[in-house]
């Protein structure tokens, strides 16, 4: 795999998991269901 | 009179009018301090990306994509940008949580300490003043080269806007021109970008084109230009530089002043999560278009000096007059958003953390922010025009001065039980002192420290080890068990479950829009990328 296509997919995927740390954060301390 | 003088006066006039029209709403204390702490969502994104760029982001970051180096901003942004999301979920919700007007207000709360809200609050006016500074000389360089007119009147023109806006309006002025510039500099980075990739053939010509640029071998390569004529002598070295300087940033932006200062404007809890992802989001595809459009200039000119100027070169060379002027109005607007921001936070803390004026007695407490204001601003105008100028080293400077000090009493504020006021207040203190002396050393003896020992890092483990030092022999009073323990218990109506399901969408949204760039990016990218650079080796290898 070149260093460009892991470039395209490391800079898309650091704003997949940082959804994914939010999105589990905000059920954590905010989830009353 | 030409088009982009006409442009910049249009978006100053604009610029005091906002300020104005909001500095006529102002009827409390808190509706200059915090914006009457009712800011939805749009307003606090808008505030959060525009304190961020300043000037720098299209000047000194412009110039270093220019020159090749772009990739590792990409890499870098990808980094500090998780700044936002660790920032607001482990201290900014409890920022605005306390209910204070400032930050190192919430730090003299939180540990019952008077010297520390004092201390935070003049790394404050220090550290900002200097920040000021760096964004006066920044914005008054592109006014000087736009219009022509002198660097001195340039200065005078743009201390003038900010000062003037910023004494009157507040942080309810702040946080609209904010938002409008906010709007104006992502929307004409964009047109920005077509006419750019236009003047270069197109997007995939322009890509395979820089894929094979001879001139700056490398220049869109996944580590941009390495070797003898850069900084880095080999793709591992940019890689680690990126990476640890997108930490050190990271905190930058989860701690320091002109960005989580915002949080206490948020309406709730609730917003400040939202508008974290929001402003994570528009940094991450901002960064794209803007380092991108840098490194395609060079396809139509590759001899721009300064480097910086090279975005100017483009708005004046490769845009219609009409656009060209909007862009460049969009870089001054960024520089006098950060400039509000930063000469907002600074009469504030001067009043209410360094003076500690009377809360009850309101209107001389405005008064007495406003006469601060105009005095630390003139302080800095006489600065601008004696100082020898020099943006980039003050700004490196100044900015990241907070993650040192600020970074591991802010965390440790919120997560820990053990941290006492003592080891708050020195830990504070070591991380200040052992930044500056770092990049002092670096400045007077002319030594280039390696890259894990940034000042910005360095700063930072003075500090906590300070803090794990001093906590070990001291202890926690009632108070300070008592104020955190009252911190972490969520109020009721942040558990409102509508607002829940609202919030959550913004992850989500987070999650869908970093899938789609991973597409986009090796579509538009990696693809072409590789399609030039295997074209270049199927002709070299014939005989």
């Amino acid at each position: 795999m070149s260093g460009e296509l892991m470039l395209a997919i490391g800079y898309g995927l650091v704003l997949v998991i940082i959804g994914v740390l939010t999105w589990w954060g905000v059920r954590k301390y905010y989830d009353q269901g | 009179m030409n088009t982009f003088v006409i442009g910049m006066i249009i978006s100053i006039l604009v610029y005091l009018g906002v300020g104005w029209y909001a500095g006529r709403k102002i009827k409390h204390l808190d509706d200059y301090y915090v914006a009457g702490r009712n800011a939805p969502t749009f307003l606090i994104v808008g505030t959060l990306v525009a304190s961020f760029l300043s000037t720098n982001a299209f000047i000194g970051e412009v110039g270093m994509s220019y020159r090749g180096h772009g990739p590792l901003i990409v890499i870098m942004t990808g980094v500090n940008c998780c700044g936002y999301i660790i920032g607001a979920l482990f201290f900014g919700r409890f920022l605005r949580r306390a209910k204070t007007i400032t930050v190192p207000e919430f730090f003299g709360q939180r540990f019952n300490s008077r010297r520390l809200q004092v201390l935070a609050g003049l790394t404050i006016v220090v550290g900002l003043s200097c920040y000021l500074l760096a964004v006066t000389w920044g914005v008054s360089l592109v006014i000087n080269q736009v219009t022509g007119i002198s660097y001195t009147a340039a200065i005078l023109i743009a201390w003038f806007g900010y000062t003037a806006f910023t004494m009157y309006s507040g942080s309810q002025g702040v946080i609209l021109t904010d938002t409008i510039m906010f709007t104006l500099f992502v929307s004409v980075a964009l047109v920005a970008l077509y006419f750019i990739v236009d003047a270069g053939g197109g997007w995939f010509a322009s890509v395979q084109q820089l894929a094979v640029y001879e001139a700056k071998p490398g220049i869109i390569s996944w580590h941009g230009v390495v070797g003898d004529n850069s900084n880095w002598q080999t793709p591992t070295d940019g890689l680690i530089w990126a990476l640890i300087l997108g930490v050190a940033w990271g905190i930058v932006v989860a701690v320091s002043p002109w960005q989580t200062s915002r949080y206490l404007m948020a309406k709730s809890e609730h917003v400040v999560i939202r508008s974290a992802c929001g402003a994570a989001i528009a940094m991450f595809l901002l960064y794209l278009v803007t380092t991108f459009g840098a490194a395609a200039i060079n396809l139509s000119n590759p001899d721009i000096d300064p480097a910086e100027s090279a975005m100017i070169w483009a708005a004046m060379n490769l845009m219609p007059s009409v656009a060209g002027a909007i862009l460049v109005s969009g870089i001054i607007a960024a520089g006098l958003s950060s400039a509000s921001t930063f000469l907002s936070l600074i009469g504030f803390s001067a009043t209410n953390d360094v003076l500690n004026t009377d809360h009850d007695a309101k209107p001389q407490q405005l008064s007495l922010t406003r006469y601060l204001m105009v005095g630390i601003s003139l302080l800095v105008l006489i600065s601008a025009l004696t100082l020898p100028n020099n943006i980039f080293w003050i700004t490196y400077f100044a900015g990241p001065v907070f993650a040192s000090s600020w970074g591991v009493v802010a965390f440790m504020s919120v997560w820990s039980s053990r941290i006492t006021e003592a080891a708050a207040f020195w830990g504070m203190l070591a991380g200040f002192f052992g930044n500056i002396a770092f990049n002092l050393l670096a400045l007077v003896a002319d030594i280039k420290l390696p890259v894990y020992l940034d000042p910005i890092l360095v700063g930072g483990v003075i500090s906590l080890i300070t803090v794990l030092v001093v906590s070990s022999a001291s202890s926690v009073s009632k108070e300070e068990h008592a104020y955190r323990e009252a911190l972490h218990t969520t109020p009721i109506e942040e558990l409102d479950q509508q607002q829940f399901a609202l919030t959550l969408r913004w992850p989500k949204a987070m999650v869908i829009v970093g899938f789609l760039m991973v597409l986009a990016i090796t579509y538009f990218y990696a693809l072409p990328y590789q399609e030039a650079l295997d074209g270049i080796k199927s002709v070299q290898a014939q005989p």
